[in-house]
This record gives C-alpha cells, sequence and structure tokens, in this order.
C-alpha cells in the first residue's frame, strides 16, 4: 500500500494514514523520501495515523535527515496525540517543527 | 626395451612462451565461484592444456581415505581426443597413483619405461607417450592431481616449467575444490541444525505446559543439546489426583531423543489408564524393550500425587534417588531396588511402590544433570549440592523454587554440560502463608513472526491490557512496548526469515502484568539489546528504549529449552 502526496506550487504534502508499524513503514519510508526528492519543502500530515511505532518514526528521522541535506523545509502537522506521545518518548519533539 | 627418448635429456623444442601467471590468475578466476561445477573444472583443464600445448589434461579425485586400502582415483572431468572421465583406478596404481602417493609432481618423459604406467584399454585407441602429473593437497590432506598427456609437438617433452606450473595450478585447484567441499559442509550442517531444531521444536511440545503457579506438581527441562534426552510430564487424572513422570535416556543426542520421545508417548498414553505407578512402569518397561536398541536404557521415576491425602505414591526404575525434603527440614533419598527400562522384562508384579505422606515437606525427582554439574568452586555437585540449593530455595513458591535451583546448576545455560530436568511435588502447605505473585492468564497465543502479524499481536496485547482495567493510556504503553520486542525479534532475532514463531503469554500479577515473549531464533547476546543514545538523531535503534521506558522491567531470562530467547517484561497496573 502507498500513502498520498499532494503537490502545489511551494510545497509536497505527505498523508500517512492507518497503523504505521514494521508492516508498514517501508511504504511510508518510500512516500517520505519521494516527497523529499520532489525539491519542495515537505509537510507530513499525520492526522490519520491512530499508532506508530519506532520502525515509523525511523521512517521520519530519515525523511528529515534528507530534507535537512537538502535544505528543505520538514513539518509534521496535524499530530494526534498517541504520535505525540511516542515522538516525546523518543524526545523528537523538540527536533522535528510541529504543527497542530 | 630401449627407452624413445631419454627421461633426462630434454631437447630444446621453440614454441610460444605460456604466460603460467595470466593462466593461474584466469583459474582462481575460474574457480572463484561458490561452487566449482564440472564445466568450471573442465574449463580450467582445457586451460592448462593449452598453455601447455598437451593433447590431453585430466583431473582425478581421490575416493576414500589415502591409507584405506580400498581408496581410488576416479577421473571426474577429461578433456582431449579420449575421454576418461569416469576411470577408477585403485589408489596404488599408474603415474596418478604414484603422483598422489608421493605428493610430488610426476614427469615421465615415455611411458614405455615407467613399470607402473598403465596403458589405456586398445579400445581407446589412444597412445600415451608422455605423461606430466601433479598431486592436489590443501593442507597435506591429498585430494587427487591433475594430469596432462602428450605435448602436440611429438617432438617436445614436457619442460621443467611445465612441471612447476602445474604443480602451481594443481594447489589452486586443490584450494578451489577444498573450498566449495567445505561450503557445501556449511550448507549441509546449516541444514541438519535446522532439522535438529526442528526436532526440538517437536520435542519441547512433548513436555508439558507450564503449569499453574499454584500447581502442585512442577518441573521444567533444559537440554544441554539441541535435542534432549531427558523428559518429565505432568497429568491431570482429576481434580485430587495429579500424575508425573521424569526420565532419563542412556546417551545422548538424536538417539536418545528418539528413545525419550517413545517414553513420553507411552507414558502419556498409559497414564490415564494404569494408575498404579508400579505397574504403569512395568508396562512403560515391556512396550521399551520391544524396540529398545542394544546398550541403550531409560531410567525412570512415575508416580500419582494425591492432593486430598497429601500422599505421593510412586515407583522408580534405576533412576537416581528421588528426596523427600520434610518440613523440618530433613532428607529422605529413596533409591531403585529395581534396574532401568529397557534392559530386562520387568516383573509381571510391576515395580515395587513407595508411599510418602508430604506434611508440608517436598518431593524431588531429579536427572543426573543436576548432580553432575559443577559448582563455583569447579567441583561437581553431587546430591550434596543439590540439597543445600533445595533447603536454600525452599521458602519460594514450587514454580519459582525449581526455576531459582536450575538457573543455580546452570548459571550459563550455553555452557550446560548435561540435561538438567527436574521435578518438584509440594503439598504448598509450608508455602500457605505466603501468597504466589501471579493470578492468572490472561492471554496465550503464537504467531508467525512475521510484520504482517504485529497488528494481531497488538490486539491480544491491548485486549489483556484492558482485562486488568488499566487506563487506555496505559494499555497503549504495553502494546507499544511489545510490539517494539516483537519488531526486534523479527528483525534481530529471525533476520527477516519468515518461518519463525514468537509465542506470546500475557499473566496477571498482583500488582503487575507481565509479559513473555518466547522465540525459537538463536540466542541474542543482551548487550546487543541496548538502546541507542537519544541525542544521537538517526534512524533505529528507538525499540529498547521504548521498551525499557513504557514498562518497569525488561529481563532477558533463560529459555526453559535451550533454543530461542526469552524475554519478560512487567508493568505496575495503575
Amino acid at each position: 500500500m502507498s500513502f498520498q502526496i499532494t503537490q502545489d506550487a511551494d510545497r509536497s504534502t505527505v498523508f500517512l494514514t492507518g497503523e504505521i508499524d514494521l508492516e508498514r513503514s517501508p511504504a511510508a519510508r518510500k512516500t517520505l523520501l519521494e516527497a523529499v526528492k520532489r525539491g519542495k519543502p515537505v509537510s507530513v500530515d499525520l492526522s490519520g495515523v491512530s499508532y506508530m511505532d519506532s520502525s515509523g518514526i525511523a521512517s521520519l528521522i530519515e525523511a528529515y535527515q534528507k530534507a535537512q541535506a537538502a535544505k528543505l523545509e520538514f513539518t509534521l502537522e496535524r499530530v494526534g496525540a498517541s504520535v505525540a506521545k511516542v515522538l516525546s518518548l523518543a524526545r523528537l519533539d523538540k527536533v522535528f517543527t510541529i504543527r497542530s | 626395451m630401449k627407452p624413445l627418448r631419454p627421461q633426462v635429456a630434454w631437447p630444446l623444442v621453440e614454441r610460444r612462451k605460456p604466460d603460467y601467471l595470466s593462466l593461474f590468475a584466469a583459474l582462481v578466476d575460474e574457480f572463484a565461484h561458490a561452487e566449482v561445477t564440472e564445466a568450471a573444472i573442465r574449463s580450467g583443464l582445457r586451460r592448462i592444456a593449452e598453455a601447455m600445448n598437451a593433447e590431453s589434461a585430466s583431473l582425478f579425485l581421490l575416493e576414500g581415505k589415502v591409507d584405506a586400502p580400498n581408496a581410488r582415483l576416479v577421473c571426474k572431468a577429461c578433456i582431449g581426443p579420449s575421454d576418461i572421465t569416469g576411470l577408477s583406478l585403485p589408489l596404488n596404481s599408474g603415474i596418478v597413483g604414484r603422483a598422489v602417493q608421493t605428493q610430488s609432481t610426476q614427469r615421465v618423459a615415455d611411458t614405455r619405461t615407467d613399470p607402473d604406467f598403465v596403458p589405456p584399454s586398445a579400445a581407446m585407441n589412444y597412445e600415451v607417450r608422455s605423461i606430466l602429473c601433479a598431486p592436489m593437497s590443501v593442507r597435506d590432506e591429498p585430494i587427487g592431481a591433475i594430469e596432462v598427456v602428450n605435448p602436440r609437438d611429438r617432438d617436445r617433452l614436457f619442460t621443467e616449467k611445465d612441471r612447476e606450473a602445474l604443480t602451481t595450478l594443481s594447489s589452486a585447484t586443490a584450494l578451489a575444490i577444498f573450498s566449495d567441499r567445505l561450503g557445501r559442509d556449511r550448507v549441509q550442517q546449516a541444514r541438519l541444525q535446522h532439522e535438529l531444531e526442528l526436532a526440538a521444536g517437536v520435542q519441547r511440545h512433548l513436555l508439558p505446559a507450564r503449569q499453574d503457579s499454584d500447581a502442585r506438581v512442577q518441573g521444567l527441562n533444559l537440554p544441554a543439546r539441541v535435542v534432549s534426552g531427558d523428559f518429565y510430564d505432568i497429568l491431570l487424572l482429576d481434580p485430587d489426583r495429579t500424575a508425573f513422570a521424569l526420565a532419563d535416556v542412556s546417551g545422548k543426542g538424536m538417539n536418545a531423543a528418539l528413545v525419550m520421545v517413545k517414553a513420553a508417548t507411552l507414558f502419556r498414553s498409559l497414564g490415564k489408564q494404569i494408575r498404579q505407578p508400579g505397574k504403569l512402569l512395568a508396562r512403560i518397561g515391556a512396550e521399551m524393550l520391544e524396540t529398545m536398541s542394544a546398550g541403550m536404557f531409560v531410567t525412570m521415576v512415575v508416580g500419582i500425587y494425591d492432593r486430598r491425602r497429601h500422599e505421593v505414591r510412586f515407583a522408580n526404575a534405576g533412576h537416581e534417588p528421588p528426596l523427600l525434603r520434610t518440613r523440618q527440614g530433613v532428607f529422605h533419598a529413596y533409591a531403585a531396588s529395581d534396574p532401568p527400562l529397557g534392559i530386562v522384562a520387568p516383573a509381571q508384579r510391576g515395580y515395587p511402590e513407595t508411599v510418602l505422606k508430604l506434611q508440608g515437606g517436598g518431593f524431588y525427582v531429579f536427572s543426573d544433570g543436576c548432580t553432575e554439574s559443577f559448582g563455583a568452586n569447579g567441583r561437581m555437585r553431587g546430591a550434596q549440592g543439590l540439597r543445600k540449593l533445595i533447603s536454600a530455595n525452599v521458602s519460594r513458591p514450587a514454580q519459582e523454587r525449581i526455576e531459582a535451583i536450575a538457573a543455580a546448576l546452570a548459571p550459563d545455560i550455553r555452557a550446560l554440560r548435561d540435561d538438567i530436568t527436574l521435578l518438584v511435588v509440594d503439598d504448598g502447605s509450608a508455602t500457605a502463608g505466603r501468597k504466589t505473585r501471579e493470578t492468572g492468564v490472561l492471554a496465550k497465543q503464537s504467531f508467525a513472526a512475521q510484520p504482517a502479524r504485529l497488528q494481531a499481536i497488538r490486539r491480544v496485547t491491548k485486549s489483556a491490557a484492558l482485562q486488568v482495567g488499566a487506563s487506555d493510556e496505559w494499555a497503549d504503553e504495553l502494546v507499544l512496548a511489545v510490539d517494539e520486542a516483537c519488531q526486534n525479534i523479527i528483525r534481530h532475532g529471525y533476520k527477516g526469515r519468515r518461518n519463525g514463531r514468537i509465542e506470546l503469554s500475557i499473566h496477571r500479577m498482583q500488582k503487575a502484568l507481565r509479559v513473555e515473549l518466547l522465540d525459537f531464533a538463536p540466542p541474542v547476546k543482551q548487550d546487543e539489546c541496548k538502546g541507542r543514545k537519544l541525542n544521537e538523531l538517526r534512524p533505529g535503534g528507538l525499540g529498547t528504549h521504548f521498551m525499557r521506558t513504557l514498562t518497569d522491567r525488561v529481563q532477558y531470562l533463560r529459555p526453559r529449552g535451550k533454543v530461542g530467547n526469552r524475554l519478560v517484561m512487567t508493568k505496575k497496573i495503575k
């Protein structure tokens, strides 16, 4: 299964949905890296994510690092409580730019 | 007979100078693949024949040990006008035999002058005039030889340079063949290991499931090898009576394991019908005797615990004397008066029975691995050492007690020399004042170790967590910890292998939930289970941190069988 990317003039937005675990994180990673490759600031809409584990977090970190290297803005948007908790556990809530 | 050409006087013949260095490189490249195929050998032989301008070249491999009377040299590949592939010679015949036996390259200018020469059959219609034959060996172990025949130029003989070159090329070929055999051996070993793991899995399922913590009869088995020659079993006959057995098969490894399987199966099937331990033991003995291999035997204790009478009735066929430790701390040993099973036909009357009243004491049956293990001082513990361990742990509930004793007997399970099997019957009165900590099993399920099964594992975990009245947030924390642990098993334990299993069980303790994950992957070292530092921003390494943060205790414990890993996470209920 793949995730949706939308693009407007100045931004690519990735919509992650459902449970992002070891089963689905490879598809999430692929979509996130694809969005970064497009060369525009990346927003990741997490409102549809009901669960995320460390493999999902690892995908976000990798995409974030690629975006940093390409000097692209990388933001997490509409982060739900369960994902916020996992980000906080990994102490990444201060690393990522999170917009509600 | 006068030789056509002298063996020492080599005529100088003009010919293209062979580039043996390039040939060596080409040959090494030819054999650089994991598998040395016949095609690769033939191609190598063709290169050698061309470089030496020889009519034919053959490769012989040694079949059998070099000192065995029936050892032979068999031609495995040949190029040239007369194909001798399949030709089999006794090791002590022919020039090739001499090369292998003396481990020196043979240069025969005129075969007619050499008494060891074995001419090809007339049907082959091929004249062998001259031979150069170099032995192949690795680490002084002969494996065969390469032989080149007849320089194409009839006036030329094989030169000293040819001799040196063939010696070197044979070494390269020998190494390639040796590596190939090693690779095949490794594949075979891996296959055997896999089969042993499957056998261990079958055997593990013959052992009884972990008993409820308040069960009066508890047992455990730690196999010294992947498969075990010991077994124990516990059968609930009715609410008041429990049958038990513990046996030790002579010998170790697969033979012992197969006999163990038979003994276990007989106990399980006959134990439900025959409720007199002496007669049951005699019946099992009679069945075992019919098929037992010579020299093998089984020592076995079979008993029945009567909960209402606080009484153990047992019979012993040549097994280590079981021990009764009375409530007052006095030990009584009950030596067997009759021989092990599988040696002589048991008496019709059955094995003699002993009846004991427990009265707050504990009855211990154990395999010799428990008494023959070595203590920290390097000395064998003996029965006395085991008694000390029993006394030191007597205040623990029975299940915890035997686990503690086994942990003391085998602090490093990888160094275990003999199987450890231990069974205790305890009427519970001595520890009645102490509540067992476990109060029930909330979930117990086996899953394929695959990412696609993680969702199901999370559902089962959350459902169990909610059963104890925990908050949704608390349950989600436990779910994440379990998910991370299972991810580790899939990724680092099974390394993506798709046929692995994860056994999940969730137990309710008085004030906590205890999650146990068993897998059958190769043992993971504890120092490989450390999470990464959180200030390092990189993908991966967070799972262990989550497990440790979201639960109160993470323990990597010794699995009940030698195979696999056992992870226990405990989380206090809030």
